[in-house]
């Protein structure tokens, strides 16, 4: 196994944590809400009451960054045969080098995480962002912040999309480095709320 | 609750601000959707001086006519410079309709809005002038500005009304013209592109995705509430508050309408308005406010002394602003505990709970106990999150510190408590039920979620006085804040009787009602002056008798073509609307 799929693996580990430590969040203001306000609830209603309200601004920039982040993702492990030569976009050579190939593989990709996000809300990561508390401040620096981290991201793919055959390795590094950091900022509500929820 | 914030006036305006600040991010290049305010509440601030509302000097708010938001009002903007009721007001009265800023004074507003329930050739006027509406200016307010806010406004206008913070009108101040005039010019000056629509389409439907429940179970973002805030002292707010509070209620009988009242600090301010008139102000105000009947005026008023605030701030108004907000969020916030046993989303509940009484409460009437609009004195204490005993976060609630208002808090008849975190109903109960004296079942809590960051409670103690003789001698106590703030108020209205009647411009008619309601027999001194004894016996409540310039018995103006009133009752508009109803329900039985 090369050492991207593993660095691919710490991605999805990361995405795993932050599911397990939004369900830990989730029973625990339950725990603490059933040991203070009774048992009179079911989970749903617990959720309801959770939900803020973040601001459309906010919502918007969260959904798009998450969308850039799979293209971003997408671009860096399948745009070439680098890491998956069996699956990857240069598969399609007559689309892939056409004028518009590589906007049609990020929109694909958008279009596929958009309809996934929609049609299982409560399983999707951006729709998590309702149930925490978010301070403007923080807010401040995550929508310009994995915004940009991720464009860096995509443009290191698309540089190694245009040179391949040739590889350079450095922009790899970058591209992954700046996803795996995105990541953690898209995540960074759910770790948040988690540490002030067990503290 | 999620109120329709209501600031009146300069100060209403600025601490309206804090409640409005967006909780949203802002992208500088583009704003998506609507604006968020804590609580999903909604704001608008009134104003009668464009000059301070102008960009030049606040960028805050921008006109609410041209499509703005968070926006502001000017109230007198409804009323044209060639206007004949301004004209017929300034040559029979000496009042001006569109007077900037009006005047410092309460009883200049006072005296405008009680013309308009009073004259009946000045009814007939703006009623031919205004398409039917006889008091045009709360009517302008309360439609234009507060209703399509509310609950209120479905199916009445256009629904939810458009607060796309990115609406671009004409930005040269307010287009004046009626109600649907106004709209018509806001739907073709502000028709956004194809391109425009797309997005903000995208910002709602991400919003709406993204939170796919309004904070009290309804689909909706519209207001199930009003809060007004005002300075009571100041001018605009002071004169405003009552008579725009008094024209909802007539409007809508059973909705829950709150209010702030901001008592001024001691001494002679920046505006050269010396305590003693701005005591006076604040006392017309406050028993103007708290001398209505259930269901003819507001349904409680929480109130503030600045003096503490100034105090504890030492004069840093965007803090002392700012104390008021965070005060109030405990009760604004949204997250409430599951299940809604407490009902914490209830609003009209909730209103119906700071109504309650028994026998120790109200003014003796005719036949039944009267009940009046109670005081509710805030005290608030925030903390982060410990995990430390809720007793000592009401303990410190209820100290000197957490007190908004003077008072002790055993002198409460009710409590309501509003605490944000993590907390067991009992220990709330409990620990307010220890430190106020009240029993149980006079303790209400209202626990919310909160940010996992805070514990806060908000503590409004209902009526925190009275039962003591003497009481206004001790200080900090209700009785010895109020007994002063009457007693300068009559100390005014006794040395300044020139500066009250003969101000310039006044007419003699509006001098001899001014004359007859400050110094008459049972005028605005002698009733102060039973206040005052009140108070020093620990009589409850303060104020008991409502007192108007205009009306109570005195004729109007009429022409001789007008018939005569028979000697009948005098009603106000709000109580003929208010038959007309009861009519109308009768016959539809």
């Amino acid at each position: 196994m090369s050492d991207e799929v593993r660095l691919l693996g710490l991605v999805a580990a990361i995405f795993l944590v932050g599911a397990i430590l939004h369900w830990v969040y989730l029973k625990s203001i339950e725990e603490k809400l059933r040991a203070k306000a009774g048992g009179d609830f079911d989970m749903r209603s617990l959720k309801n009451a959770l939900q803020v309200r973040q601001g459309s601004n906010f919502n918007t920039v969260m959904l798009a960054s998450w969308s850039l982040f799979f293209v971003a993702l997408a671009s860096l492990y399948f745009l070439t045969p680098t890491v998956f030569p069996k699956y990857n976009y240069f598969r399609l050579a007559q689309v892939a080098s056409d004028w518009w190939g590589f906007a049609g593989f990020g929109i694909l990709i958008i279009i596929i995480v958009l309809f996934a996000a929609s049609a299982i809300p409560s399983f999707s990561l951006p729709w998590t962002y309702r149930f925490y508390v978010i301070p403007r401040s923080a807010k401040r620096v995550l929508t310009p912040a994995i915004p940009m981290l991720l464009i860096i991201s995509i443009a290191s793919s698309l540089y190694l999309g245009t040179i391949y055959p040739r590889l350079d390795s450095f922009s790899w590094n970058v591209g992954y480095a700046a996803l795996l950091l995105a990541q953690l900022l898209l995540i960074l509500p759910v770790l948040v709320g988690f540490v002030e929820e067990i503290r | 609750m999620r109120p329709c914030v209501v600031g009146i006036g300069g100060a209403g305006g600025n601490v309206l601000k804090k409640f409005l600040q967006s909780q949203d991010v802002d992208l500088v290049v583009y704003k998506f959707g609507v604006h968020q305010a804590f609580g999903d509440v909604k704001g608008i601030w009134l104003d009668s001086a464009s000059q301070d509302a102008d960009s030049s000097k606040q960028k805050f708010y921008g006109c609410l006519t041209d499509g703005k938001y968070p926006g502001y009002l000017i109230s007198h903007d409804i009323i044209d410079a060639n206007s004949p009721t301004r004209g017929y007001v300034k040559d029979l009265y000496g009042f001006d309709l569109k007077a900037q800023g009006y005047d410092r004074r309460a009883e200049y507003l006072k005296g405008i809005f009680e013309i308009f329930d009073f004259d009946t050739n000045l009814k007939n006027l703006a009623s031919k002038e205004f398409g039917g509406e006889m008091n045009p200016i709360p009517n302008y307010i309360w439609k234009r500005g507060i209703r399509p806010f509310t609950l209120l406004n479905k199916g009445l206008i256009n629904g939810d009304r458009n607060i796309n913070g990115n609406s671009s009108g004409n930005s040269n101040g307010c287009i004046n013209g009626s109600i649907n005039e106004t709209a018509k010019k806001e739907n073709s000056q502000n028709s956004p592109t194809l391109g425009q629509n797309l997005i903000n389409a995208i910002g709602s439907l991400t919003d709406q995705t993204m939170n796919n429940r309004a904070p009290s179970g309804t689909k909706t973002n519209l207001c199930d509430s009003i809060l007004f805030i005002a300075s009571l002292g100041g001018g605009t707010g002071t004169g405003f508050i009552n008579p725009i509070t008094s024209y909802v209620r007539s409007e809508e009988l059973a909705f829950p309408i709150f209010a702030i009242g901001i008592l001024t600090e001691s001494g002679t301010e920046s505006r050269e308005a010396t305590e003693g008139q701005r005591d006076l102000g604040a006392v017309i105000a406050l028993s103007d406010l708290l001398t209505r009947r259930a269901g003819t005026g507001i349904d409680g008023l929480i109130i503030v002394d600045n003096q503490i605030l100034v105090n504890k701030h030492k004069k840093n108004w965007p803090a002392m602003d700012e104390e008021i907000y965070n005060a109030m969020k405990p009760m604004l916030d949204s997250r409430d505990y599951p299940g809604g046993a407490e009902g914490q989303s209830d609003t009209p509940a909730m209103r119906r709970v700071f109504w309650e009484a028994d026998k120790t409460n109200g003014t003796p009437g005719e036949e039944n106990t009267i009940l009046l609009p109670p005081f509710m004195v805030p005290c608030y204490h925030s903390r982060k999150s410990s995990g430390k005993s809720v007793e000592t976060l009401v303990e410190s609630a209820l100290s000197m510190d957490g007190r908004l208002f003077p008072c002790d808090p055993r002198k409460a008849d009710r409590a309501y408590v509003f605490a944000s975190g993590f907390f067991d109903a009992l220990s709330v109960d409990e620990a307010v039920q220890k430190r106020t004296g009240l029993p149980d079942e006079k303790v209400k809590v209202y626990r919310k979620i909160g940010d996992g960051r805070h514990e806060e409670v908000l503590i409004l103690l209902r009526d925190p006085y009275g039962g003591t003789p003497g009481a206004h001698e001790t200080a900090n106590t209700f009785e010895w804040r109020m007994h002063g703030i009457v007693s300068e108020a009559v100390k005014y209205i006794e040395e300044n009787q020139t500066n009250i009647i003969e101000s310039l411009g006044f007419r003699d008619l509006t001098k001899e009602h001014l004359r007859s309601y400050f110094y008459g027999e049972d005028g605005l001194r002698s009733e102060l002056q039973k206040c005052l004894t009140r108070l020093e016996r620990g009589e409850k409540p303060v104020f008991t008798r409502q007192l108007k310039i205009f009306g109570d018995g005195m004729e109007a103006p009429v022409d001789d073509a007008t018939p005569k009133s028979r000697g009948g009752v005098q009603m106000t508009e709000a109580e003929i609307r208010e038959m007309v109803r009861e009519e109308i329900k009768l016959h539809s039985r």
